[in-house]
């Protein structure tokens, strides 16, 4: 697969399917049709950015379903639910598990490619996101271990001199490590620690990656 | 005067005709002592009569006639009657003379020599203290009767313990003169515990008057009224009783049997029946040449105690109080008793009408009920359970429509954009209007079908095939079926399976089972599947199945469930299966329900194939 966007169109209705397609290639997207949700999830792992067109009503696998399912995998395309039939319960679902997006057909070109374009647009964001919390994490774990610990309680607002008493070394030898990390790290000051810190969830006490 | 006229008249003709002595019949002198019909000897003579010509066959020449001085007063000259009597029988003396009553017979035993001196007697219905031994010749004999007072009035203190005054009724002649003396010497005894009251001086008129007037606690002796106390007889055709009984305000007890039956109340009673009897037998026996004088039958005494019901009731005596062995007779069923069956029988069939009449009401009223029920529940058929299916259905009619309208909505853009090119891409075009078309076509049958779904048609039979009934239930529940995560499977089998039927009927039934089934899977974890079957049976018939993977039915609701109003669901109506219920078997067909080994439930339905012979 090319890393050209892509948008995946999941639906088991053969002429709405056919004729979205028709209508998003025509505007210049490349697209992939699917006609059921296990169809799609074979076909994985996917590359490239692009967003996923997702029917709400399926047989076996419905779009809510795959949207669970795709949450546990690495996939960030987002997800744009289409439904025939546009009830509220569904759709407050699908957004509470953090769906991009709901539109009901018939839906008309404009809120359809507006729709497509934010997505496509926060694709990008988010990988963006993910690659600079990739590059965070991946900078981190290239502290010793005595720097990483260093750092977590830098980041926590001790001072040196409390940092050297827990760990049972000299205040000196503290401020070596914390020259240390905030090179290896890339930051200029305190609050930048705190922050890469942060995003990395390293002050929740558990590491967990948000999307 | 007319009396003694006809009797010589009578003896006239005997006189002139006589016929010789050894073809005649015996001739019986029958001798009354108080005239022929006078009570109680008239029932003496008549038995007497009545028992002689059953006994014997012979015929008798039997003159009755009788004594005149008892009845008329004691000076009546007896002369006349005598030489009337002697000159009756001058050519021929009677072969028996047959006295009934005391008098009759101490008349002949005197005047005997007179009139017929060799002429055997026969006397009967005389009390045996009443005989003379010393006029009994060997010529003589009597069928007498005991009169025991005592046993008379001790069975009246037995059965009225309480009697404390008993009055006597008894006339003036002279033989119930001496009566009145034996009474009263005889009853002496008890005169500490009853007061006795003699009647004797008492006209019958003014005895009458007593009678009706007696104080508590009293009964009546009828000993015997010939004549009363002015003289005057009062007996003929024995009008004296039951003059007596009609006024007495107290039971009547007697010493023998001729009133029993009209008024005596009972007790140890002479039968004068019994006593005719014998005395017929030995008048026969002396006819046939046997001495008097060997025939000397012992006098016959009182019969076991017999009582009438009826005055029993009347006088309140109750039956605890008599003599052990007594007979009761002229028992009367009361009304009860003897209209019982009757009552019963009416009763019976008043009840059973009532019962029918309530019972036919009872069933009418079940009947409008039920009726109304069912026309409710036909209403409900056609309307309710379409628009209880159109409101599930709204949504999957939401869904059938956005789908072509989206498609053509796609496709009609798509065609704008491709006209803006230049050249436009007429292929495509032709592709995009080709599909508007069909999405068109699309569309307009699922409108088609929701109308024909509506609509209050009237039933249509037609060959229907399960198999597109399935695809029909199938489209419309699965937007719903999805919204849930249900999966929809169906086997079908390649040949149509025809039921004669309205279509939808059939399709209300399937999508019953299937909205049922959805429902039951409501809170199951995945995966829920709903699987559709649909296959020939037998050779006649074709069974439609509806499984779910949900909870199951508890196996003693497997029937219930069908019952309408039957409903485990908050907002269920309870309507759906029973609804279903209802037309399969309209169809001639069954519908059940069991339990998946697998779990969750499973609905059978068998309707007879089109056309095949049942």
């Amino acid at each position: 697969m090319t890393a050209a966007t892509t948008i995946h169109v999941v639906d088991d209705d053969v002429s709405f399917r056919n004729s979205i397609a028709r209508l998003l290639r025509t505007c210049g997207y490349q697209v992939a049709v699917y006609e059921s949700g296990i169809e799609f999830l074979k076909k994985l792992p996917l590359s490239g950015p692009g967003c996923i067109l997702l029917d709400v009503r399926m047989p076996s696998l419905s779009g809510l379903e795959l949207q669970e399912r795709l949450l546990r995998t690495d996939i960030i395309l987002p997800i744009i639910f289409l439904t025939a039939h546009g009830d509220i319960p569904a759709s407050v679902r699908a957004i509470k598990a953090g769906a991009e997006n709901f539109l009901s057909k018939p839906v008309s070109r404009k809120p359809l490619l507006e729709a497509v374009e934010r997505a496509l647009a926060n694709y990008s964001d988010r990988s963006e996101q993910l690659g600079r919390l990739a590059a965070m994490r991946a900078l981190v774990a290239s502290l010793t271990p005595r720097e990483t610990e260093v750092f977590r309680l830098i980041v926590r607002g001790k001072l040196n001199k409390q940092i050297g008493h827990e760990l049972g070394t000299s205040e000196r030898t503290v401020k070596a490590h914390r020259h240390a990390v905030m090179e290896k790290l890339g930051v200029a000051s305190f609050a930048e620690a705190v922050s890469i810190a942060e995003r990395l969830g390293m002050l929740d006490g558990a590491e967990s990656v948000k999307r | 005067m007319a009396w003694a006229a006809s009797q010589l008249v009578i003896a006239f003709l005997f006189l002139s005709c006589s016929v010789p002595a050894s073809a005649e019949p015996k001739r019986v002198l029958l001798l009354h002592s108080y005239g022929r019909d006078f009570a109680p000897w008239s029932e003496y003579a008549k038995h007497f009569r009545a028992e002689w010509s059953q006994q014997s066959n012979e015929p008798i020449d039997l003159f009755e006639t009788s004594v005149a001085g008892v009845r008329f007063g004691e000076n009546q000259q007896e002369g006349p009657f005598v030489e009337y009597l002697r000159v009756l029988f001058t050519d021929r003396p009677p072969d028996l003379v047959v006295s009934i009553g005391a008098p009759a017979g101490r008349f002949f035993q005197q005047y005997r020599q007179q009139l017929f001196p060799n002429t055997p007697l026969l006397l009967v219905a005389i009390e045996q203290r009443r005989l003379v031994e010393t006029a009994m010749t060997a010529n003589d004999t009597a069928v007498a009767g005991v009169v025991d007072i005592a046993a008379t009035i001790s069975n009246i203190l037995t059965v009225l313990p309480e009697t404390s005054h008993i009055a006597v009724v008894i006339g003036n002649s002279p033989p119930e003169r001496f009566w009145t003396n034996e009474l009263k010497a005889m009853v002496a005894p008890l005169t500490n515990r009853v007061t006795f009251t003699f009647l004797n001086d008492l006209t019958f008129p003014e005895m009458l008057e007593r009678a009706a007037a007696l104080p508590p606690n009293s009964a009546i002796f009828f000993a015997v009224l010939s004549v009363d106390a002015a003289g005057v007889p009062h007996n003929d055709n024995g009008q004296a009783f039951p003059r007596l009984r009609a006024v007495a305000n107290a039971p009547i007890f007697s010493y023998d049997d001729s009133q029993f039956g009209s008024g005596n109340v009972g007790g140890p009673l002479l039968s004068i029946r019994q006593i005719s009897r014998r005395a017929a037998e030995v008048a026969i026996r002396i006819l046939d040449g046997e001495l008097p004088s060997s025939l000397r039958p012992s006098p016959i005494e009182y019969g076991p105690h017999q009582f009438d019901w009826r005055e029993l009731e009347r006088w309140g005596i109750r039956e605890a109080n008599l003599p052990p062995g007594s007979i009761v007779e002229f028992r009367q069923p009361t009304f009860w008793a003897q209209h019982r069956w009757t009552v019963l029988g009416t009763l019976a069939i008043v009840l059973t009408q009532s019962g029918m009449i309530a019972s036919l009401l009872f069933e009418r009223r079940r009947r409008r009920l039920a009726e109304a029920t069912s026309h409710r529940r036909f209403i409900e058929m056609t309307q309710m359970n379409r628009s209880l299916t159109v409101s599930t259905m709204s949504s999957a009619i939401a869904h059938e429509l956005n789908q072509p309208l989206g498609a053509i909505l796609n496709n009609a853009e798509t065609a704008e954009i491709l006209l803006a090119n230049d050249p436009p891409d007429i292929v495509q075009l032709r592709e995009i209007i080709a599909d508007i078309r069909n999405d068109d076509k699309r569309a307009g049958d699922i409108i088609s079908h929701l109308r024909k779904f509506l609509r209050k048609s009237e039933i249509q039979l037609h060959h229907i095939d399960i198999n597109r009934v399935i695809d029909d239930v199938r489209q419309i529940i699965e937007p719903e079926a999805a919204k849930r995560g249900i999966e929809i499977e169906a086997n079908q089998v390649t040949r149509p399976l025809a039921v004669r039927a309205d279509r939808v009927h059939l399709q209300q039934v399937l999508l019953n089972l299937a909205l049922n089934g959805m429902d039951a899977m409501q809170d199951m974890p995945n995966p829920r599947k709903m699987i559709f079957q649909a296959t020939l049976a037998t050779e006649t018939e074709v069974e439609v199945s509806v499984l779910d993977t949900g909870s199951g039915i508890p196996n003693q609701k497997l029937n219930d469930i069908f019952e309408t109003f039957f409903t485990t669901k908050r907002q269920g109506t309870g309507l759906g299966l029973s609804i279903a219920r209802t037309i399969v078997e309209m169809y001639g067909g069954r519908i059940w329900a069991e339990n998946r080994k697998s779990g969750g439930a499973a609905f059978h339905i068998v309707l007879p194939l089109a056309g095949a012979r049942a």
